[in-house]
């Protein structure tokens, strides 16, 4: 007969990774003599009285390798199908959460003891026939199609008509437009480094009706025709929208992307200045063909009451996208790191928090679906949060593929240069040498690409980002369970569960001004 | 169901701490891991709709048994069937699939076509019709198709196109491949089939889309050996008209058409049993297997209609893996113990059946017995029903010490499921290993294989009181010697 295989991997495990040892029962372990020594005056990393400091221990050992690598095994199964939003593979992984929730003693989240949150997202194809950008300059009119020298991202489509003559903004910083009136025209400018939102923040600021955008002529062409037509080919699945009481329904700010060739049309000449008018007029028409397709969507919330009367009503949510992009004829795209990871690392979560018994504030678990659309379910419960009565969220960390890449890299938003920077950066940078990750790298630049965004958009409440970064994998049907690394996963897993420690009990009001 | 005088009687007799059995078998902290709670948590999984009836084989029964390994796995069982947890076995499925199944005529010298598609245009006449088929040849009218119309006809490498009538189906399909044809082709049109027969059509279409299942080795399913189809009135008047005559002309007459049509979708598919090992802590009797075994399938959807089968058996399959997380609580036993999740029941048996005839044991373990679980979940909360009874031939002492146990987990009511002998999968290890079983169940209802079998209609309280009574039983199996014929 075999040996255990969990024995086997123990003991790779001590070879590596000291800090997974944390658990047992042994005062000279690594975990507990960095945090007797390596960090005084750091409040609550000192551990408190025994017991408190046991409960934590209970919980750090509740976080298995073993038991983390079974549940991605069933969650990154080729039954599941890639967990596209929707699918029925989303319904079942939603499912398997929910039945860990109910063993493990957890309060529905949810409205009227559900664990789910229910949100509706809409389904809408354009007409690609009478979809068209028509540019009209000295009795001349060009017309093209969708996906024929231009295009706009699909998700979540609307029908729009949107006319205006056109203004020349660079690249659309704020110093850019600062000064120009762009009420009622096209701002046109070339991609930069600035994130879309911002480009976009810059432009509405100043009266602008839309963006046009074009790759700089330096530049090679991100925008060709060949991508504009990648992107109508995908445009034709259609696009999905979430329907929130929220929303306002008629009101998106258009951003249309051009081809060089386009562009080279709207500009006439290449020595424009910022500011000047191009001489043409724009009419971006979006039409939507008919029978839009409603459906209802979930994410499940397991809630963990605090046991202080006043604390508890002060919710941390710890979250984790759990659908992926789903499959292709044939292909299916697992998604065993994005986010297969994140979703069981968050079920070890919440079985880290069953071994400690409640915190002094509340907990709530949030997987989310529609990450991979745009953030669709993060945007619905951050519109529309479920919390009982009384209770307020303060803070949130988000996991997103944690199981890949060197065992002690691992990265963090918002880092001190970005403007969402808080204490739970310094915490996180506090904690995770405990689990191994003795320096934490950042990821500002993916702070648009996951669910905390929402939370700190939305809610306005501090939030943190743990990432182990893409791979030549990501978004490829080779994400498969065998390139993972379980313990890094169990590792960041147990970072968030110290994390919550330190919170359950803090004044969180000085969070923000830590930043 | 016989009255239950006698046994009560019998469990009077039998003093009160022979029924704790504290001398036989120790019960340490695994009895109290068996918790109805979990046990709800889990059978609304395994009863939901998105595991769309668990049918042998389907999707949602590789979910359920990907759910079983999850939790395996995370209890630290060793792999029960060699390398894995899954003990696999082949099924062959003969079904029309619709995308790649069509029947073309054409008229070959003006280009114009009839492209038909199976269940709107044509049918097949029954299962026995569902079979892969690639043939083409001309048409030759043969009238009603009985011997006298065929007589001196060669429809060797040609179709026989018939006038549904009165001539039987079988009959008819016999006269046309004695006489060489490739196939058969009836055309419904006025005075040619009813409508029970249009009827019957679309059911066997349905059946043919869905598939015809059955184990990929022995006794499988006879398929006709010549195709033949049914063509709707519609479809039949069409093909007339590109034939350009109004009705099937005389016997013998060739048609300026010719009929292609590919049938196929058929194959074969592993399905799995999971088996969960737990092996034993004494060096000699730990070569002794105890069985406990739960089929996870059940008999799948149809069409819109889902068939949870809250009760059969997500009820039993969900009490095998608290049992699961009993012995994992207790730690080992003296015996091994495996834990069998067995798929293919409700088609006869397959699961268990496959496992039987050539078990996946650990070299030199044996098979002692097997304890059997099958909808245990609904019905009065003190009563279950076991097999075999005082009154089976295949009494023994495993049956006995089931019985006697009972009382210790509430059951006041103890029947005979002597009835249902050959109906869940004990019978298989007792006919092909020849080992003592038992059978626990707790009774048939209204819901019984209706799609009402769901979740909310479930006693989880009583799942965990037969749970923990066969964990009992297996607590009682630990002496160095068993008397259990």
């Amino acid at each position: 007969m075999k040996l255990y295989p969990s024995l086997s991997l123990l003991v790779l495990v001590a070879l590596t990774t000291p800090a997974v040892l944390a658990g047992a029962p042994s005062a000279a372990s690594p975990s507990s003599m960095v945090s007797a020594s390596g960090l005084p005056g750091q409040g609550p990393l000192e551990g408190g009285d025994e017991e408190e400091s046991q409960l934590l221990q209970n919980a750090l050992d509740a976080v298995v390798a073993e038991n983390i690598k079974a549940d991605l095994r069933f969650i990154a199964s080729d039954e599941l199908a890639g967990r596209d939003t929707p699918s029925p593979g989303l319904k079942k992984a939603a499912r398997y959460i929910r039945a860990r929730l109910q063993r493990l003693g957890f309060t529905p989240g949810g409205l009227d003891g559900d664990f789910f949150h229910y949100y509706k997202m809409v389904r809408s194809k354009l007409d690609s026939e009478a979809t068209r950008l028509t540019l009209k300059s000295d009795g001349e009119t060009a017309e093209l199609e969708f996906g024929e020298g231009y295009y706009f991202w699909p998700n979540g489509v609307t029908a729009l008509q949107v006319t205006g003559e056109v203004v020349f903004t660079g690249q659309a910083h704020a110093a850019d437009v600062a000064g120009l009136d762009l009420g009622g025209r096209w701002a046109f400018c070339f991609d930069s480094e600035i994130a879309w939102r911002e480009r976009e923040e810059n432009c509405r600021e100043r009266g602008a009706i839309g963006v046009i955008v074009a790759s700089h002529p330096d530049d090679e062409d991100a925008h060709s025709e060949r991508r504009a037509q990648g992107i109508a080919r995908w445009a034709s699945r259609g696009g999905l929208r979430v329907v929130t009481g929220a929303t306002d329904e008629g009101g998106i700010f258009p951003t249309v992307y051009v081809s060089r060739a386009t562009a080279e049309r709207l500009m006439a000449s290449r020595d424009k200045r910022v500011g000047d008018a191009l001489d043409v007029t724009v009419t971006d028409l979006r039409a939507l063909a008919d029978g839009s397709e409603e459906m209802v969507l979930e994410n499940v919330c397991g809630l963990w009451p605090g046991s202080d009367p006043e604390l508890s009503k002060e919710v941390l949510i710890v979250s984790a996208h759990y659908d992926h992009v789903g499959e292709n004829g044939d292909e299916i795209f697992n998604g065993a790191d994005d986010n297969g990871s994140g979703t069981v690392g968050l079920m070890a979560i919440a079985e880290a928090l069953a071994a400690h018994g409640p915190m002094e504030r509340s907990v709530l678990l949030l997987w989310v679906s529609g990450e991979e659309k745009g953030l669709k379910g993060s945007e619905a419960w951050t519109l529309d949060p479920t919390l009982p009565e009384g209770m307020r969220p303060v803070a949130n960390l988000n996991i997103d593929m944690i199981g890949r890449n060197a065992p002690n890299y691992l990265l963090i938003t918002p880092t001190v240069d970005h403007p969402a920077y808080n204490g739970l950066t310094r915490m996180a940078e506090r904690t995770a040498p405990l689990e191994g990750f003795p320096k934490l790298g950042s990821c500002d630049e993916y702070w648009e690409r996951s669910d905390h965004r929402n939370f700190s958009v939305n809610l306005e409440i501090p939030v943190a980002f743990l990432f182990t970064d893409v791979h030549e994998d990501y978004h490829q049907s080779t994400d498969t369970v065998e390139k993972i690394d379980y313990d890094k996963i169990a590792r960041v897993s147990r970072v968030v569960v110290r994390m919550l420690d330190h919170l359950q009990d803090m004044d969180v009001a000085q969070l923000q001004s830590d930043g | 169901m016989r009255p239950l005088h006698l046994l009560a009687a019998f469990l009077l007799a039998v003093p009160p701490a022979a029924q704790e059995h504290g001398s036989r078998g120790a019960l340490g902290p695994g009895l109290d891991a068996i918790d109805s709670a979990r046990i709800e948590a889990d059978v609304r999984f395994f009863s939901d709709d998105m595991l769309a009836g668990r049918d042998t084989p389907s999707p949602g029964l590789r979910t359920a048994a990907r759910f079983v390994r999850a939790r395996l796995e995370r209890l630290g069982f060793t792999p029960g069937a060699g390398d894995g947890f899954f003990h696999t076995y082949r099924v062959s499925v003969r079904r029309i699939d619709p995308e790649l199944t069509r029947l073309v005529l054409r008229a070959p010298e003006d280009d114009a076509s009839e492209d038909l598609v199976f269940g709107r245009d044509y049918f097949v006449y029954s299962s026995k019709h569902v079979m892969d088929v690639d043939v083409e040849g001309g048409l030759v009218a043969c009238g009603d198709g009985t011997k006298a119309e065929l007589e001196g006809l060669d429809l060797s490498g040609r179709w026989a196109l018939a006038l549904a009538g009165d001539t039987s189906v079988t009959r008819r399909a016999r006269n046309v491949e004695r006489a060489g044809a490739l196939g058969l082709l009836v055309l419904t049109g006025p005075g040619g089939g009813d409508e029970r027969f249009d009827e019957r059509l679309e059911r066997t279409a349905e059946t043919a889309t869905r598939g015809i299942v059955s184990l990929a080795k022995g006794k499988e399913a006879r398929t006709a050996t010549l195709p033949m189809v049914f063509l709707s009135r519609d479809a039949s008047a069409r093909v007339l008209a590109l034939a350009g005559v109004r009705t099937a002309p005389a016997p013998g007459t060739e048609l300026p058409l010719i009929a292609h049509e590919v049938r196929t979708g058929s194959g074969v598919v592993d399905v799995e049993n999971v088996c969960g090992l737990w092996p034993g802590s004494d060096p000699e009797l730990s070569r002794e297997v105890l069985i406990v075994s739960a089929h996870y399938d059940h008999i799948g959807a149809r069409g819109d209609a889902i068939y949870n089968g809250a009760d059969d058996n997500a009820s039993g399959s969900m009490g095998l893996l608290a049992l699961a997380e009993a012995l994992a609580a207790q730690g080992p036993l003296r015996r091994s113990v495996l834990l069998l999740w067995v798929s293919g029941e409700e088609k006869g048996l397959w699961g268990s059946g496959a496992w039987t005839e050539d078990p996946v044991l650990p070299a030199g373990a044996v098979p002692v017995c097997d304890l059997n679980i099958d909808m245990i979940g609904r019905n009065a909360p003190d009563s279950v029903l076991i097999t075999p009874s005082p009154d089976h031939v295949a009494y023994g002492g495993l049956s006995r010490l089931v019985h006697e146990l009972a009382a210790s987990e509430g059951f006041r009511d103890v029947g005979s499921a002597d009835a249902y002998w050959s109906r869940s999968d004990h019978m298989n290890f007792e006919r092909n290993l020849g080992i003592p079983v038992a059978f626990l169940f707790s009774g048939e209802h209204a819901d019984y294989h209706r799609q009402t079998d769901t979740a909310e209609k479930i006693d989880y309280d009583k799942i965990q009181r037969v749970t923990r009574l066969v964990f009992r039983v297996l607590c009682a199996l630990q002496d160095d010697e068993l008397s259990l014929q």
